[in-house]
């Protein structure tokens, strides 16, 4: 257990956090749905820089262990969290830290691409704007035609930034929010099966995307796919009914694994 | 192929089970059939008794405006010319249109022709327009409306044997001359929908209801509107989930099945007794319609605020939103037609509601269109409820043409409701 946060970072604001030291410190995470605990305490250290996936049949707590990272299980009444989240060295569960500051940190993608039903510029502004990232009047064109390039959206998309978001196909939808998750300038991106609404060819470009985006974000995957999760990440924890079963390097989850319930689900035994 | 060995008792429930069903939608288009007859039948006799009431018969009668005779004074007022009786000049006038006529009871056979209290005021409202006649004292001519025996006389083809009965002879037979002379005009009635209500069928009309319910559900609506939106969004997004808001919210789905009538006890107690506003006044007819949309405007506003994807909401908070701003960004603006249309119909419902009208107050015989919110006044339902106390044709004519109109207004208001569904709803 650690009690308290690492000497190095000192701030909640602090974005400087040397690449071999964990982005996330995980002890004894506890997750509870009225009284119903769906995650018994799992310990784990996500990398920055690099892609992790959580892999695990339907209902295993996977999800609800993502939300944990930007506090989104907050948001739902009755759910409860206990243990240990370190975010570069700072407790994100502490009564200091607001989870809106902590999400513009720590950005978010769904299942479900969902745009808001205004222009693709206005759903790329959106953070920015609610954050007062935009200084001068040029400034918010900027991070949008920025986020949009770093989604390798803007060629598609730079004629008809009035558009409705909704008006874009499924796969250039989960692209703009993505953009829109990068606009607030995160250092971590969540996602939760980004892919599971896409067709084949859009999954290899948003998994093409999650590949460029790890040069600067910690990354974090749920997928159903464990194909995926191996083309995408580096590590991989694999979740069994509320427990993190194992985790380490995606190639030796898969290739290799050490626990028997592994083996059965990624041969396809169960799940 | 070999059949399996209970195939004959599968085809047996098989069959069964259609007629089953064949049933059940038989029965249900039944329904359907039944319900659309009683109401297309309840149209269909409101159109038929009042649909006589949108066109009215007048009569021109050639006027002779004497000052002498009418005013004493050399110059009269506005107000003398409001004051003065005219009566005796649409008697001299008639007179003169059948000169022959002699006896006292005859010429008030005459006189019944027309309606002597519209006809003083049609002459009332020429002369205070056209004060110059006066000085000239030349003839005019004018519309005067006839008699309401005469107005339903002609409008049942000179026939029906009830009708006929409050004609004499002699009246009948001076209608025909007045035909044949070209001088009794139909056109349409503008009075009914802009006049106040009147002791006299053939003069009243629905205008000064119709205004005090414009007014009562504006007031409504003020109020009902925000406190409503306002229960809904705090009970909905930020109340506690505890012993205490089970029972609000038990209460408020209790209340929009309390009877109309006791919210107008209610509002007497609260708005006449304690508040001390006073009766029929359309500000409290207002508040107490708010009161009752209130409950309904709640659960609507909650179902569509309900209604709304999670994952927008979600969205909004994943990038840093706070609860308020995910709120008023995302949520209310996506639950904005379902609030919308929840709010226009609980309006339209409280613009049909009387039961609880009368018991403020708003029962009285009220002819004056109200000035302000706390003038006495009427309202639509309550004008057909006391018209329909009448067993005169005319009145029975009457009460279905303003039905006809109440109908009209929430009919429209549904369509605008759904439209605005519909519109927003494709975005």
């Amino acid at each position: 257990m650690i009690d308290q946060p690492a000497p190095l970072a000192t701030s909640p604001f602090n974005t400087s956090s040397p690449a071999r030291l964990p982005k996330f410190r995980c002890r004894n995470v506890q997750a509870y749905y009225g009284k119903t605990r769906v995650l018994h305490g799992i310990d784990v250290d996500i990398p920055d820089q690099s892609v992790t996936a959580l892999i695990g049949p339907s209902g295993c707590g996977k999800s609800t262990f993502l939300r944990v990272f930007n506090r989104m299980n907050d948001t739902i009444p009755n759910a409860r969290v206990t243990g240990h989240v370190e975010m570069d060295g700072i407790d994100i569960y502490s009564d200091q830290i607001d989870p809106t500051v902590l999400r513009a940190r720590v950005g978010m993608v769904f299942q479900k691409p969902n745009p808001f039903p205004k222009s693709i510029y206005d759903n790329v502004a959106y953070g920015p704007r609610i954050h007062g990232l935009a200084d001068y009047a040029g400034e918010l064109d900027d991070i949008v035609e920025h986020s949009l390039r770093r989604a390798a959206l803007w060629d598609e998309v730079k004629d008809r930034l009035g558009e409705p978001g909704t008006s874009l196909s499924n796969g250039q939808q989960q692209r703009l929010v993505i953009a829109r998750a990068i606009a607030i300038r995160p250092e971590v991106i969540l996602m939760d099966e980004p892919a599971s609404s896409l067709d084949p060819i859009a999954t290899a470009r948003l998994e093409q995307l999650i590949d460029e985006l790890k040069q600067n974000y910690c990354i974090l995957i749920v997928t159903h796919s464990m194909a995926q999760a191996a083309r995408v990440s580096e590590h991989t924890g694999f979740f069994y009914q509320g427990a993190l079963v194992e985790y380490g390097e995606t190639n030796q989850i898969f290739t290799n694994p050490v626990d028997q319930r592994t083996q059965d689900y990624i041969t396809g035994r169960t799940g | 192929m070999t059949e399996p060995k209970d195939s004959h008792k599968a085809r047996a429930i098989l069959r069964s089970r259609k007629r089953g069903e064949w049933m059940f939608r038989l029965m249900g288009l039944g329904s359907v059939i039944l319900a659309s007859t009683i109401l297309g039948w309840l149209l269909l006799s409101l159109i038929s008794s009042g649909h006589n009431v949108f066109y009215q018969h007048s009569l021109d009668l050639k006027i002779t405006l004497d000052r002498q005779s009418l005013f004493s004074q050399e110059v009269p007022s506005q107000q003398d010319i409001r004051a003065a009786d005219y009566r005796a000049v649409i008697k001299t006038a008639l007179e003169a249109r059948f000169p022959r006529v002699q006896e006292t009871d005859t010429k008030k056979e005459l006189y019944a022709l027309v309606s002597l209290p519209g006809a003083s005021n049609a002459v009332r409202q020429y002369l205070s327009e056209n004060m110059q006649t006066l000085s000239e004292s030349r003839s005019i001519i004018l519309p005067i409306p006839v008699s309401g025996p005469v107005d339903q006389y002609l409008k049942h083809d000179e026939g029906g044997v009830r009708v006929r009965q409050t004609m004499s002879a002699q009246q009948r037979i001076w209608i025909n001359a007045l035909i044949e002379k070209g001088d009794l005009k139909a056109h349409f009635n503008m009075r009914f929908f802009f006049a106040p209500d009147s002791p006299n069928a053939e003069l009243a009309g629905i205008g000064s209801a119709f205004l005090g319910s414009l007014m009562a559900i504006l007031i409504a609506y003020l109020v009902a509107a925000p406190i409503g939106l306002g229960a809904a969004i705090y009970l909905e997004e930020f109340a506690p989930k505890n012993r205490f808001t089970d029972i609000v919210e038990i209460n408020i789905n209790n209340l929009a099945a309390v009877p109309p009538i006791l919210f107008g006890l209610l509002g007497l107690f609260l708005f006449l007794e304690l508040g001390g506003l006073p009766r029929a006044a359309p500000l409290v007819a207002g508040l107490v319609l708010a009161l009752m949309a209130l409950p309904t405007l709640i659960i609507t506003t909650r179902a569509a605020l309900r209604q709304v994807s999670q994952h927008r909401v979600d969205s909004a908070l994943s990038l840093g939103a706070s609860h308020m701003q995910a709120l008023f960004h995302h949520k209310i603006p996506e639950a904005g037609p379902g609030i919308l249309t929840g709010t226009i119909l609980s309006m339209a419902q409280m613009l049909g509601e009387a039961a609880p009208l009368l018991l403020i107050g708003m029962v009285a015989y009220v002819s004056a269109p109200p000035s302000s919110l706390t003038d006495a006044a009427s309202a639509l339902p309550i004008q057909i409820f006391l018209w329909a106390e009448n067993a005169d044709h005319a009145w029975v004519e009457r009460t279905a043409a303003a039905i006809l109109v109440l109908l009209v207004m929430m009919t429209l208001l549904n369509l605008i409701a759904f439209i605005i569904r519909s519109r927003l709803e494709r975005k």
